[in-house]
């Protein structure tokens, strides 16, 4: 526990140099912004992040990017609730209860009690990551490469488990990423592949034009398509503090919702929308007047922000612990950190932990921040939503170009992120989900190269992911998993759970 | 359904083709999945008829790849201030309700916005404006 307590210390310095402590303000605001706004998520603006991250120290960058995540999910919430209308996926079953509360005169009720739930979830997590993320680091660290072949095996398999729609498709997905994240010069045998002789292709697929034509042009393309604008009854905010009836109802429902939030959220393939969608139904099934929710409940605002709050950091320890990113963005801070030369991985908590305990417990402030961005300031918020989309995107555009340009001064970049938005537009239209397809892209490389390692080894035997006890284990986890998703009755819960969304 | 399927399908097959390659070993295991899936997805969609797929918008997703594809063209000859302009002119197309007015301000707050923070700022090596010198 002294150990606990003296790493957090050392975080909490770490993270209050002027420049962090700014990082991760800018990091919250314009995570709160974009999660205010509908149509602009996290996993664009952290793409678009990235090229900016390249100036800034790894620390400092990743704390910025961290803020956005989490930022966003306190941003959803306020839209979800003032106008009905989810500023991000995980924030759809705030919705219900939310923008019922705020027409029975009581917006600023709900706004409090969802960003003080959120402030509960982050800080359970922020402590269960301190402790989680080393311990499940030292037995990472035994790892040998058939293991990590096994752990991302089971990471892919979860993200396709996951996954929306078809389960066939996300399969397809991954295995795409993981191909195009091949292209390039062969690490062990520097030969070209797939280059079709460009120059631009030796050094493979840039990540950074990848992600932000996936993610930044393709949903914009989306969004003029479908009309992002919706149509804005903006309800009045009065009194901001809850009653104390509540606080009585709203607390216990906080901390189931933290609790099945964070767990959801450690699992690979989680991130903060299904665990809202998870807690919701959790309040509903407990409730003793089941009737009350979708007119209101205060539960049904505290489950599920507290839930998506606590799924957005603890999905975190996979990705600081392992180097397995469990979703898009953090399959993006991944990137982040390859960017800066920093190889993920189970060892980063030792020689990086400047890193690792200084974004631990930047998190920890910027939640507090995010509770006063969000309740006093919440009027520049509202005055944001009224912002049409019509400037926002040709703005998207522009910095997305510069973003990428930036990145190594090359214009063929900017020219394969036009391609990737058009391929996106396609995988959407396909129904096809693009984020299985870039987990594949950052892990094919690693799963690729522990492959053949493991291979060497044992001169070609395939037998050693099967008799080695962790590989085999974790292979056994992802095996069942996969039949579970094809069972009949998982999959029509599955697809409950993600149709909603 | 069919149609996009039979794409899938196409697609997966080209990517087949190219992975007779030295040191394929893995590429070569995932194209033949790739294409196994592929079939099986396709077939799925010959089964069930009917379902279309959603028609494709192509004036958002032509307008948005112009503007990037202008902003690139622009960027290193003409300055970056020209390259903000022509993309957010080209990008205003997409919306029909879009107001001359309107996307001149933006296009202009923009670019100044831009120039300051990423060639006064981070000093970012491109022109603002266009040389004539060369």
């Amino acid at each position: 526990m002294d150990f606990l307590f003296g790493n957090i210390l050392h975080g909490l310095a770490v993270a209050m140099t002027p420049a962090n402590l700014g990082l991760c303000l800018v990091g919250c605001v314009l995570g709160t912004l974009i999660g205010v706004l509908p149509g602009l998520g996290p996993t664009a603006t952290v793409a678009m992040l990235m090229p900016v991250t390249f100036w800034l120290d790894p620390t400092g960058a990743l704390i910025m990017m961290a803020g956005v995540f989490y930022g966003s999910q306190y941003g959803g919430s306020t839209t979800a609730i003032l106008v009905n209308l989810p500023g991000e996926s995980s924030s759809v079953v705030t919705c219900l209860d939310g923008y019922a509360m705020a027409r029975q005169g009581r917006a600023g009720a709900a706004l409090a009690i969802a960003a003080l739930a959120s402030l509960f979830a982050g800080t359970v997590t922020t402590f269960l990551i301190a402790w989680a993320g080393p311990a499940i680091a030292s037995v990472a660290l035994k790892f040998q490469s058939p293991d990590y072949v096994a752990v991302m095996v089971l990471g892919l398999v979860a993200a396709v488990v996951l996954a929306h729609g078809s389960v066939l498709k996300a399969v397809a997905m991954i295995l795409l990423g993981i191909f195009l994240g091949l292209i390039g010069t062969d690490v062990s045998t520097s030969e070209q592949r797939f280059t079709f002789g460009l120059d631009t292709l030796f050094d493979g697929i840039g990540f950074v034009p990848l992600s932000m034509g996936l993610f930044g042009l393709a949903e914009i393309m989306i969004n003029l398509e479908t009309g992002a604008e919706g149509n804005r009854t903006r309800v009045a905010i009065n009194r901001l503090w809850p009653t104390r009836r509540d606080f009585r109802e709203a607390t216990p429902a906080a901390i189931r919702g933290t609790l099945l939030g964070s767990f959801l959220g450690i699992l690979p393939g989680g991130g903060s929308t299904i665990p809202s969608f998870a807690a919701y139904s959790l309040e509903k099934k407990l409730a003793r007047d089941p009737s009350r929710f979708g007119r209101g409940a205060v539960e049904g605002v505290a489950a599920p922000e507290a839930a998506n709050n606590a799924g957005a950091q603890a999905c975190f320890i996979p990705m600081l612990s392992l180097g397995i990113p469990p979703n898009a963005v953090m399959a993006l801070m991944v990137g982040a950190m390859m960017v800066h030369g920093i190889q993920p991985g189970p060892q980063i908590i030792q020689k990086q932990p400047d890193l690792f305990w200084g974004l631990v417990a930047s998190m920890w402030i910027g939640n507090f921040m995010l509770v006063v961005l969000n309740l006093p300031l919440i009027w520049i918020w509202v005055k944001l939503l009224e912002v049409p989309y019509r400037f926002l995107f040709p703005a998207v555009i522009v910095l997305c170009g510069i973003g990428v340009y930036s990145l190594d001064n090359r214009l063929s970049d900017v020219v394969l992120m036009a391609f990737f938005g058009v391929f996106g537009y396609g995988l959407r239209k396909l129904e096809c989900e693009p984020a299985p397809l870039l987990l594949g892209f950052i892990l094919g490389p690693l799963l690729e190269e522990n492959f053949r390692r493991s291979l060497m080894l044992t001169g070609g035997d395939a037998s050693v992911f099967l008799t080695r006890p962790i590989s085999l284990s974790f292979l056994v986890v992802s095996a069942l998993l996969l039949v579970a998703v094809l069972l009949p009755a998982f999959r029509a819960r599955r697809e409950q759970w993600t149709e909603e969304s | 359904m069919v149609g996009l399927a039979g794409l899938w399908a196409g697609r997966s097959l080209e990517i087949g083709d190219a992975a007779e390659m030295g040191p394929g070993h893995v590429p070569r295991l995932l194209c033949l999945s790739l294409l196994v899936l592929g079939g099986v997805i396709a077939l799925s969609g010959l089964r069930r008829p009917g379902v279309r797929p959603a028609g494709v918008a192509w004036r958002p997703l032509l307008v948005v790849t112009l503007a990037v594809l202008a902003f690139a063209a622009a960027l290193e000859r003409l300055g970056l201030v020209v390259a903000v302009i022509a993309a957010v002119v080209i990008a205003s197309a997409a919306t029909p309700g879009a107001r001359r007015r309107e996307t001149a301000i933006a296009a202009l707050v923009l670019a100044v916005a831009v120039v300051l923070i990423f060639i006064t700022g981070l000093g970012l090596p491109v022109p603002a404006l266009p040389r004539f010198d060369r």
